[in-house]
């Protein structure tokens, strides 16, 4: 066996938990290599003082009179709720998850999600105009194909002339049946 | 036998829990908790909390390790619940007047390795925390600390070995304070 592997069982050798065979091989790796004889016997002492200060400490720590005394009033002041009846045929097959309401985030963001990448097709172009919401009249003097978006729609691109005697380029999006 | 006692809600057996296990569970949380009223106050929760729900021991269990289960859930709802607390003043920044807090082992005639093994111990998470005093103060094994934490044996293991290297990290010199021991 190896130093480290030993190292690693020692809780387990301390415990007692090894047996047999190992337990032979684990004495005898202990009797040859130094390292670890040492590991051991820092680990134990190490031990022994814990546990000798941690009882020391404790055994000046007393549960203060008074709280002894209020577990009367303690009992008291719990109220026992009586056990439910419990109706085989009302119970879940498969009992409730403790956070269902969790499986339904990916669901709501799912949706979410789809309607807002369809939300941007709403917008169908692209204007250098001021007020472009406030065209009423186009005068289609040019008409530019630009390409194609990337989701199969054509862009076309317009000069326009506005009622209000603005001039400009819009980039209409339209769908090939369009 | 005890369980059906218990079961009957007869007050005097409640009584009888709390004298018994009462001062062994307050042994044990005086090491998980800051303040000696922390400490008390956990102990009161424990047994509030196993009073209501005594009904739901099935025995497979000794009486003790389901009430030592029941502390450590305490301990660590407490300690959550600090968490948020101080997050919540720090986010708001208020100043909360707090009294000057005594010393929990004050009235010890304090040798360097206790006084040092305090310190390091405030130090350690509480999940390191607890397993120190598992380990070290109940003399569990590593099946027994894994049972009653309800985690793997390797788990406890590498908790172990990180509590255990932060103390002697802390600590110093172990031979240093052997040798005074002596």
């Amino acid at each position: 066996m190896k130093c480290k592997r030993i190292r690693n069982y020692m809780e387990e050798y301390l415990d007692g938990a090894i047996t047999g065979t190992k337990k032979n091989e684990f004495d005898k790796h202990l009797k040859d290599c130094t390292d670890c004889r040492k590991f051991l016997l820092e680990r134990q002492r190490l031990g022994e003082m814990l546990s000798g200060s941690l009882k020391k400490i404790s055994s000046n720590q007393e549960l203060s009179p008074e709280l002894l005394k209020s577990a009367s009033t303690l009992a008291e002041k719990v109220r026992f709720k009586p056990q439910r009846p419990r109706i085989p045929w009302l119970q879940p097959m498969v009992p409730w998850p403790k956070f269902a309401a969790l499986w339904f985030l990916p669901l709501i963001a799912l949706v979410l999600g789809i309607f807002l990448l369809q939300n941007n097709h709403h917008k169908n172009y692209v204007s250098d105009l001021h007020e472009p919401s406030q065209v009423s009249y186009l005068k289609l003097t040019t008409t530019h194909f630009v390409g194609t978006s990337p989701d199969n729609w054509i862009m076309k691109r317009v000069y326009v002339q506005t009622n209000n005697g603005e001039e400009g380029f819009l980039t209409l999006e339209l769908t090939k049946e369009m | 036998m005890m369980k059906n006692d218990l079961q009957d809600c007869d007050r005097q057996a409640l009584e009888a829990l709390f004298e018994e296990f009462g001062g062994k569970i307050y042994k044990s949380a005086i090491f998980l908790a800051d303040s000696r009223e922390e400490a008390e106050d956990i102990v009161q929760e424990t047994f509030m909390r196993a009073f209501r729900s005594i009904h739901k021991f099935n025995g497979r269990s000794t009486l003790y390790t389901w009430l030592y289960r029941i502390f450590l859930n305490v301990t660590h709802d407490l300690r959550r619940k600090k968490y948020i607390h101080e997050k919540f003043l720090s986010k708001y920044r208020i100043e909360e007047y707090t009294d000057p807090v005594e010393d929990l082992i004050n009235d010890l005639d304090k040798d360097t390795f206790t006084q040092s093994l305090q310190d390091a111990l405030k130090r350690q998470k509480l999940k390191h925390r607890e397993i120190i005093v598992l380990r070290f103060f109940e003399d569990l094994k590593l099946e027994e600390i894994a049972e009653r934490l309800n985690i793997s044996i390797g788990t406890v293991k590498s908790r172990l070995h990180i509590a255990l290297k932060k103390i002697k990290k802390s600590i110093g010199n172990i031979e240093q304070f052997a040798n005074t021991n002596d």
